[in-house]
């Protein structure tokens, strides 16, 4: 089960376990919610949610899905041996399966898994760029996985986009991100100013248009002050960025 | 006065140089806006002469977006565009301002050679400030001006 995790999302085993582990945040939770938007996306997948209210009998609901999931229906009984056979072997999967979800609760905290998760998005959101370009106005399916980076792994998103725009490097796809993260407001008003100071800042025209598109959109006072500050070499930004000093003013 | 055909374009693509000379044409760019679908593009006529013509293009793109965002406008010369033998055909542009539907054209039979041509006179027109950026703030006032003014 947890080689299958590394897979692709398939029907069958996804469940919400931090509430019943007794922990409503942290990396379980992120998990759980990665989780879920994967399982949300695949036709046939199965989800079982505890809420942090479950008692036993909600915990043996997952042990049971657990069994179905892994080890199929039981049989009808036929006889009171049968139903004794039966109560038997259910004693002993359910304790495999407690087993298999203690494993994939560890599975599912450990770091190997946030690190996983998040190379693979990031991998998801280069694909979606070279299958489609972002064109202003239009909604692009990498928009959707920068959102789930930025929600599920906040710290690791910014430090990877801030070290994206510094690395000089693929200019064209940073500026891409950027105009993608600009049509919503990713982590703290401090990162998003430090993300556009260090844009601005860049050799690159793209991502300078960039930077300045994420003040037009974000249109937060503090980063209208940075543009205010910056001093572009090309005209048509330079042009660009009065304008959008006089739209924040109006 | 000449008439000129407009339509949207990434203009940072175009201006950004990463791995090219000053000269040179991006591929990223031609690539992000140039994309056809049978051989044809689709543009909208633009009349300097004519008051407001250029942000009736503008309102007419930004009439079909996902999302208000800014527009970047570029305009050719119609008679360039005929010179590398493109036909140009009027047909019914595809935007809810229906007043706006006939100013829509198709520029047909662009093969490989063409479209290298093409892209110059674009390269060109942005070289020669044939440009125009509407903000997001601009589209969306001249959006809802127009929609009140309609309704």
């Amino acid at each position: 089960m947890l080689d299958a995790l590394q897979q692709p999302p398939h029907s069958g085993a996804f469940l919400l376990f931090e509430p019943v582990m007794g922990r409503a945040s942290g990396p379980s939770s992120q998990a759980a919610t990665l989780l879920r938007l994967r399982a949300g996306s695949n036709t046939g997948a199965h989800m079982l949610h505890v809420a942090p209210s479950s008692g036993v009998s909600d915990m043996l609901d997952v042990l049971a899905f657990l069994i179905d999931a892994n080890v199929g229906p039981r049989p009808q009984p036929k006889s009171n041996t049968d139903i004794h056979t039966q109560i038997v072997g259910l004693g002993a999967r359910w304790q495999q399966a407690a087993t298999l979800s203690s494993r994939f609760f560890q599975y599912i905290s450990s770091e190997d898994f946030e690190h996983n998760e998040f190379s693979m998005c990031v991998r998801d959101l280069h694909r979606s760029l070279q299958q489609e370009p972002v064109l202003d106005g239009f909604n692009h399916p990498g928009q959707t996985i920068l959102e789930r980076l930025f929600n599920c792994y906040p710290d690791a998103a910014s430090e990877w986009l801030f070290d994206k725009i510094k690395k000089l490097s693929n200019p064209s796809s940073t500026a891409d991100i950027l105009r993608l993260l600009c049509r919503f407001k990713p982590h703290t008003l401090g990162w998003r100013s430090e993300v556009v100071e260090a844009a601005l800042e860049s050799p690159f025209v793209e991502v300078r248009d960039a930077a300045i598109q994420a003040v037009e959109s974000w249109a937060e006072p503090t980063l209208v002050s940075l543009l205010k500050k910056h001093r572009d070499t090309a005209p048509w930004l330079t042009q660009y960025a009065a304008q959008i000093i006089r739209d924040m003013a109006g | 006065m000449p008439a000129f055909l407009a339509w949207s374009i990434s203009t940072a693509k175009w201006r950004a140089r990463t791995n090219i000379a000053e000269n040179e044409i991006s591929a990223d760019a031609v690539t992000y806006d140039m994309r056809t679908t049978d051989n044809t593009l689709s543009f909208w006529l633009y009349d300097p002469t004519k008051e407001g013509s250029l942000e009736d293009v503008a309102l007419a793109l930004a009439s079909v977006r996902d999302n208000i965002q800014r527009l970047d406008l570029v305009w050719v010369d119609q008679q360039q565009v005929e010179q590398i033998n493109l036909r140009i055909e009027t047909t019914r542009g595809e935007t809810p301002a229906r007043y706006l539907q006939v100013n829509h054209r198709d520029v047909v039979g662009i093969d490989l050679s063409r479209l290298v041509a093409l892209a110059r006179n674009v390269a060109n027109a942005i070289s020669n400030n044939q440009t125009r950026r509407f903000t997001e703030r601009e589209v969306q006032t001249r959006f809802f001006a127009t929609l009140l003014k309609t309704s």
